[in-house]
């Protein structure tokens, strides 16, 4: 049985990923301390979702490793750690938002489930919509319920590609306000982002990439903006 | 830049469901999804009823003939319907990418597969139910000597069809023109099915040269088992880039 405080640590070593002959992430160390939410960033074609591909364990890589704290990557128990937003709402459009939930919740075994999906839905702010078809819901209340679903089984590893997709400014504080209470409960955060500002509101840590190679990680002091436009140089406006 | 940590309590406990557990999970979500678009089902019905009428007026003959026509027809009808079905299932858990939510999961995988598989079964199977009857009524077929064996043989003739159609379903569903590519994959594949089950069909109708039907229950059975078992055990693979 999982749960209570997260608290590990996500490290990839000499991680490669081979597309054809092309790579799309080149001998890429990078560590994800716990409590910290890292902003992923680099112009398109960067890696940055190959990463993300890679740390949900929804990809394999063709060199290197990930571990999280203990656990291997190819170890089956590394997928009850990671919660995803992708680029797509993974959700069933015929369910309502309640079922999606309760669905998921089930697959990850969340024990007071009815408990923890009230919760969420009211956090996310569709508690009045629970039971409408998610098909029904705009680009943005399916980001929410997507939000949810990611957060439903507390996971230890976060992780955010492009989160704040058709979210309202009240949508976008209350993913900040969210994404910012797992990294407090001790959950490692990767967020990658177009939103630099709201990103910056958050991160503690940044993680750019170009052309599937590391260009900086370290701490974020000041504006992201500023340090990614610094690191990249022109490249950074693409 | 820090915002306030807000009132979220600890995570919360989790244990994975077992295996059993998962298959019916997966299993009650797609009875439920269909059950409320009934879009697969009433695609395959209406499909499979087109096909009956297509048997029925375009080779209705003599009794004799008929008898002959109606093994292909009935076993025609599970092949086009049951591609249909085992397409449209894969295609809804594409629809907003819910199959990557699915399988990032900690639920057994293979599992996710067998729920899968019988879903499928369950599809064609009713699909069957209402169509070899009424082939039967419209060839003036009779199948009262032989019904049980008949749909014997199609119940493992479907396990045989989803066990095949399944995997390769999950592999098509992220392809580029998946809807063209998986009856490419599937129709060769499932041919062995498709030749034992008109084949226990005749015998059953008394319209072959052999008497019994069994090897060829056997080779269906041993068909979808071996073809289920190959796919639970290579799922893990196919849904991980």
């Amino acid at each position: 049985m999982t749960g209570g405080a997260a608290g590990l640590t996500v490290r990839t070593r000499g991680l490669g990923r081979l597309y054809d002959d092309d790579y799309a992430l080149v001998a890429l160390d990078a560590t994800f301390p716990a409590g910290t939410v890292t902003a992923l960033l680099g112009p398109n074609g960067a890696g940055k979702s190959t990463l993300m591909g890679i740390l949900s364990t929804l990809m394999r890589p063709s060199e290197g490793e990930v571990r999280y704290g203990d656990v291997s990557h190819d170890d089956p128990s590394a997928r009850a750690l990671v919660g995803y937003v992708g680029h797509r709402t993974m959700l069933y459009r015929p369910l309502s938002a309640r079922e999606n939930l309760r669905f998921f919740g089930k697959l990850y075994g969340v024990l007071d489930l009815d408990a923890r999906i009230e919760h969420l839905l009211g956090e996310v702010g569709l508690a009045r919509d629970a039971d409408r078809p998610a098909g029904d819901f705009s680009r943005g209340m399916a980001q929410r319920l997507t939000i949810a679903r990611a957060l439903l089984p507390g996971p230890k590893l976060l992780l955010l590609d492009e989160p704040l997709t058709g979210l309202d400014r009240a949508g976008v504080a209350m993913a900040v306000r969210l994404f910012g209470a797992e990294r407090d409960r001790g959950a490692v955060v990767v967020m990658a982002s177009h939103d630099l500002a709201a990103t910056g509101a958050l991160a503690d840590r940044a993680l750019i990439l170009r052309r599937g190679r590391k260009a900086y990680e370290g701490p974020v002091e000041g504006d992201l903006a500023v340090l990614y436009r610094e690191t990249l140089g022109a490249e950074a406006a693409a | 830049m820090s915002p306030p940590a807000s009132s979220e309590p600890a995570a919360p406990r989790t244990r994975p469901p077992g295996y059993v557990r998962t298959v019916l999970v997966v299993l009650a979500k797609d009875a439920r999804t269909e059950l409320r678009s009934k879009q697969t089902i009433a695609m395959m019905l209406l499909f499979g009823l087109v096909l009956t009428f297509v048997y029925a007026f375009g080779f209705v003959s003599d009794p004799a003939t008929n008898k002959k026509v109606m093994p292909g027809a009935m076993w025609g009808a599970l092949l086009f319907a049951g591609t249909l079905g085992v397409g449209r299932t894969f295609a809804r858990e594409a629809e907003d990418g819910a199959f990557g939510a699915l399988v990032l999961s900690p639920a057994e995988r293979s599992a996710i597969l067998l729920a899968k598989i019988a879903v499928n079964v369950a599809l064609s199977t009713l699909v069957m139910l209402v169509v070899v009857p009424l082939l039967a009524i419209m060839l003036r077929v009779d199948l009262s000597g032989c019904a049980d064996l008949i749909a014997l043989q199609l119940f493992l003739g479907a396990i045989g069809f989803a066990a095949v159609g399944t995997p390769l379903a999950v592999m098509a569903v992220s392809a580029r023109f998946a809807e063209v590519l998986l009856p490419i994959v599937v129709f060769p594949m499932v041919t062995p099915v498709l030749i034992a089950g008109v084949k226990g069909a005749s015998v059953a109708l008394g319209t072959a040269i052999e008497t019994d039907p069994w090897p060829w229950l056997q080779f269906t059975a041993a068909y979808g088992l071996v073809f289920g078992a190959g796919g639970l055990f290579l799922f893990e693979r196919m849904v991980t880039e």
